[in-house]
């Protein structure tokens, strides 16, 4: 488990991360979301102890990491910028982790490099970005690390690449317990990816949920009274946090399970009810709003 | 299959893949190191083996040069500590460079390793890379070498010091880069403190001589500051003592000469090591305190760009300075010193703000930064008060008598010269002489230091006086340390003291290289064309048969019995005397002869080229007088009191009657006379051109100067 409590970190009169905690539990999928200058790298780098944070802990299976190479031996960091070799192959990059990581599986990821149709022999110098991004998780999923921390690594990639990746992902998470930790500045790529979403802004979080709990626990109706005194009855008690009304149709977002919200709506003996299916966005939308972000600005494009 | 199973033969080689990756410089360095060795061995003995083929050399001594030949590519002697310098700088910064990028730091710090073990894995690889490559060059090198017969176990034991010593510079260079590295964010600025690192104590220590030569009185060029931490500065001093060395010795391959070059060679190098440690310790702080995010700036670390700043426009407004120096040099005066340092403030000020800006990059930041701008000032200006009004009492500077070892007087008339391969004419009484009168010394250096800055005092004024004797003066101090000083023995005051040391064995023995002069004995033994000349009135009579160990056994005898402070200060010299042999190294020697040299001028009778230097007046064609100040009498009047354009005046003598009084009246001014007060003694208003009867001669004129008071009234009247 990889627990982040109290971090701060500024470059110069910047502070790019600010009092941030969070817990990524091994097994998950974590999704960091934040525009540009969120601190998503930031924190990122400070987990894999590129850098060392101005002020906080930041314990990976209970242990600091900064300068720590036993605790570095389970984490693979791909970055934004991915650097290769100078003038190097994947099989020479595949060759120098070798002899960093030692449980770096060559055989494999030359077959993975077959199945990706990448050239194990030729320059990565003449591929392109998205190709340097397969290769950059090629080689983090064939470090055997623990841990990987992607950082917008999969922003561009084609949607069938992004399935084989999270199919990849989706095999390691089981055969070995990968925990592959996201960042990302657009919430609409992690939606079909993540378990859990941090969500940061200006340094900070604003949110950090487990998605099927937020699924869980909210929902979007829509429905038509009879009357006001109908709504009123149908919303008593319920924690609402989006209400919308065109003419007589109302789309209303609220806290609750289910159950108890069909139960509610019954008081209220509506002409037309409806639960709807919640995307990741509009939870996010929903839960923001509360709390004065408007998301849309920041992370949805 | 993992790592973990990886065999020791697939590490080497994924090793050797990084190594071709992350230090691919070594592919230049390679060709180029091994084009110096290994070509330059063949090209240097196949050269030797030429040479000794024209010019019909023994097998013995196309043996020498051979070997010789080596060395000077693999040896102490060696050029190619330049190209190792080239590499260590090359290697340092590949090594290092990745805390200039944010990605490569992502890539190499999110690996399981600590910083400190990544930067000695870094250190390493370099090392061992540079290692094997010159090693291995040297080994195939001599190995060639040895098959063209230009290798025996002194010249290894040569070449083995020597690759000591380039590790020594490799290890040095390589370390000053790396914190060059360390303490800059970018590529550009790292080189440029990468010179700064390697040129700023040598610049510092050469303003440091040129502003005492400005500033100070007593001043002797011969005290060139030490120079301390620079390697380079280190490298280039021991290798021109080292050629200098070399060219002056023959016997070259043996453990006297080898121990003789390590005595020239080892305290440079001890300064070049001490430099490298320092400089990985300041490297590896530094590495430390490094962060992550400063790649990408110039100087992250303040208080270093703040040092760093100080210091550019502390040395700008030093130079600046020196500049306006150099320009007004030969009309110096007080007012020029006020507008040197004004100068020099605003250049200080000026070199603050070009600095800012080069460092933010951001020519906005022109006026900004001003505090360290204005501390570099203060010391600018500190500096010109401190020396301007010699606070540091550098010309008042007399050692405790207790803390004097030795003293010596180390430079006067150039009398005697060892021409080298190199030309050098040194006077060497700075190794020679010994002077433990102490007492004696010190009375005339208190006078000498209060007569020079007077002297000083009036040059300043535009009025340039002669007040005395000027000698350079050294005292070795018990703690090692040397000190010179130019002053001048004011004229008569202290001619007790100073001719108790000039008559002493000790300054006699020092002053005249006669008495050192084996390895001259030696050469003229061997050499093939010596010849003996004596000048005397224009005349000069050589000869081959002679015998240079009599001849020198007769000039000490003559130095040791007959020179004296009184004698010479009395005496002109009569004539010179001078020898040469161009034998495998040119060495000659020019010496004053006065009359009173009696075992000497023997000797030149016996070896038949003794001229009579007293003149006849019916051996002389003409007397030509030149009055250089007509109008004016400059024994009554100071020549820094005529002003505007004199034309001289001439009249010439022929008749017997005028001859003789002219003669009667002056002397032969030929050969210079170190103490003889020239102004107290001679008329320098006057010319005296003496032709002679040229039936039977080949001379050249010859030149007299009137005595004080006894210009020929007839002169007088006919030249003013």
């Amino acid at each position: 488990m990889i627990e982040l409590l109290d971090l701060e970190k500024s470059f110069d009169d910047i502070k790019a991360v600010n009092r941030v905690s969070l817990n990524i539990l091994d097994g998950e999928v974590f999704g960091l979301v934040g525009t540009n200058g969120a601190g998503k790298s930031t924190i990122l780098r400070i987990i894999s102890g590129v850098i060392r944070p101005d002020a906080g802990i930041v314990l990976v299976d209970k242990r600091p990491v900064y300068d720590n190479p036993d605790v570095k031996k389970d984490i693979f960091y791909i970055s934004d910028e991915q650097y290769f070799l100078p003038n190097s192959t994947p099989s020479e990059m595949a060759n120098f982790y070798e002899n960093v990581y030692a449980g770096f599986d060559k055989l494999r990821f030359h077959k993975m490099c077959t199945g990706f149709g990448l050239d194990p022999k030729r320059r990565i110098s003449t591929f392109s970005k998205g190709m340097k991004k397969q290769l950059s998780v090629l080689l983090g999923v064939c470090a055997g690390t623990k841990y990987l921390l992607c950082d917008e690594t999969f922003d561009g990639l084609d949607p069938v690449m992004r399935q084989a990746v999270k199919s990849i992902f989706a095999a390691e998470m089981s055969d070995r317990g990968l925990t592959p930790v996201i960042a990302s500045h657009n919430l609409r790529e992690l939606e079909d990816i993540c378990d859990h979403i941090g969500l940061l802004h200006q340094g900070g979080v604003i949110l950090s949920e487990d998605i099927e709990d937020m699924k869980i626990r909210m929902q979007k109706v829509q429905c038509v009274f009879n009357s006001k005194e109908d709504e009123e009855k149908a919303l008593e008690g319920l924690d609402v946090l989006v209400h919308e009304t065109r003419g007589r149709l109302h789309t209303i977002t609220m806290r609750g399970e289910r159950e108890e919200i069909e139960a509610a709506f019954k008081r209220g003996n509506p002409l037309f009810f409806e639960i709807l299916a919640l995307s990741l966005e509009e939870i996010f939308i929903s839960e923001t709003e509360v709390v004065g972000y408007d998301i849309r600005k920041f992370v949805l494009g | 299959m993992t790592s973990a199973n990886l065999s020791l033969g697939d590490k080497l080689k994924n090793h050797r893949t990084y190594i071709n990756r992350t230090l691919w410089t070594y592919l230049i360095a390679f060709p180029v190191l091994a084009a110096y060795m290994i070509l330059g061995v063949i090209m240097m003995v196949s050269r030797s083996i030429n040479y000794a083929a024209v010019y019909n050399q023994s097998a013995e001594v196309l043996k020498i040069e051979k070997l010789k030949a080596v060395t000077r590519v693999l040896g102490m002697e060696q050029l190619g500590w330049a190209i190792v310098i080239a590499i260590a700088a090359m290697f340092a910064i590949q090594s290092f460079s990745y805390v200039f990028s944010q990605s490569q730091m992502d890539f190499y710090y999110s690996q399981p390793t600590t910083r400190r073990g990544r930067i000695y894995r870094n250190y390493r690889n370099s090392m061992s890379t540079f290692m094997f490559m010159y090693v291995g060059l040297e080994i195939i090198t001599l190995i060639i070498a040895a098959a063209m017969g230009a290798v025996n176990g002194y010249s290894l034991l040569m070449i083995l010091i020597e690759t000591v010593r380039v590790f020594v510079l490799f290890f040095t260079f390589y370390n000053i880069t790396f914190l060059a590295v360390v303490l800059s964010g970018s590529l550009p600025i790292a080189i440029i403190l990468t010179g700064c690192f390697t040129f700023v104590s040598m610049v510092v220590s050469k303003f440091i001589d040129f502003f005492k030569e400005i500033f100070y009185a007593t001043y002797s060029n011969l005290a060139v500051g030490n120079i301390h931490l620079s390697p380079l500065s280190d490298r280039v001093h021991s290798n021109a003592i080292l050629y200098q060395y070399i060219n002056n010795n023959s016997d070259y391959f043996g453990m006297d000469h080898i121990k003789n070059l390590l005595s020239i060679t080892v305290p440079d190098d001890i300064d070049v090591l001490i430099t490298g440690i320092i400089a990985l310790v300041f490297a590896v702080i530094f590495a430390r305190m490094r962060k992550t995010e400063w790649a990408g700036k110039s100087i992250a670390l303040r208080p270093f760009r703040w040092i760093v700043k100080i210091v550019v426009c502390f040395i700008a407004g030093l130079g600046s300075g020196l500049i306006v120096f150099l320009i007004y040099n030969t009309v110096w005066n007080q007012r020029l010193f006020t507008m040197m340092c004004i100068i020099m403030l605003l250049a200080t000020f000026v070199t603050g703000c070009i600095v800012e800006v080069i460092l933010e990059g951001n020519i906005r930041r022109f006026f900004k930064g001003i505090a360290q701008t204005v501390m570099a000032m203060a010391f600018v200006l500190l500096t010109f008060v401190i020396m301007r009004g010699d606070l540091l009492g550098y010309d008042s500077f007399v050692p405790a008598k207790d803390k004097i070892k030795s003293c010596a007087i180390v430079d006067g008339i150039y009398d005697y010269n060892f021409y080298s391969y190199y030309m050098n004419n040194n006077d060497m009484s700075d190794t020679d002489m010994e002077i433990t009168d102490i007492d004696n010394f010190l009375t005339v250096a208190r006078a000498g230091m209060a007569t020079r800055k007077a002297e000083s005092r009036l040059e300043g004024e535009d009025r340039y006086d002669s007040l005395g004797y000027n000698l350079t003066i050294l005292y070795r101090l018990n703690s090692g340390r040397e000190v010179y000083r130019y002053i001048t023995v004011p004229y008569n005051e202290v001619d007790d003291a100073l001719s108790k040391i000039i008559d002493s064995k000790e300054y006699k023995t020092g002053h005249f290289p006669v008495f050192n002069d084996d390895n001259l004995r030696e050469a003229d033994g061997t050499g093939s064309s010596h010849e003996l000349r004596f000048s005397a009135l224009g005349e000069s009579k050589d000869t081959r048969n002679f015998d240079y160990s009599e001849f020198s056994d007769a000039l000490r005898k003559d130095i040791l019995e007959h020179y004296s402070f009184e004698y010479a200060k009395n005496n002109f010299a009569i004539g010179s005397i001078e020898y040469h042999n161009d034998g495998n190294r040119y060495v000659g020697l020019d010496i004053n002869i006065y009359d009173n040299y009696t075992y000497t001028l023997d000797l030149l009778k016996k070896y038949d080229i003794y001229i009579d230097y007293k003149l006849a007046p019916d051996d002389i064609k003409e007397v030509r007088i030149t009055n250089y100040y007509p109008g004016h009498d400059l024994e009554t009047e100071s020549i820094n009191d005529i002003d505007g354009d004199i034309r001289s005046s001439e009249k010439i003598y022929n008749d017997a009657e005028s001859i003789a009084k002219i003669l009667e009246s002056s002397v032969c001014g030929d050969y210079y006379n170190q103490w003889q007060d020239y102004d107290e003694l001679y008329n320098g208003q006057y010319n005296i051109e003496i032709v002679r009867n040229t039936e039977n001669r080949n001379s050249s004129p010859v030149y007299y100067t009137f005595y004080k008071g006894k210009v020929p009234d007839f002169v007088k009247e006919d030249t003013n």
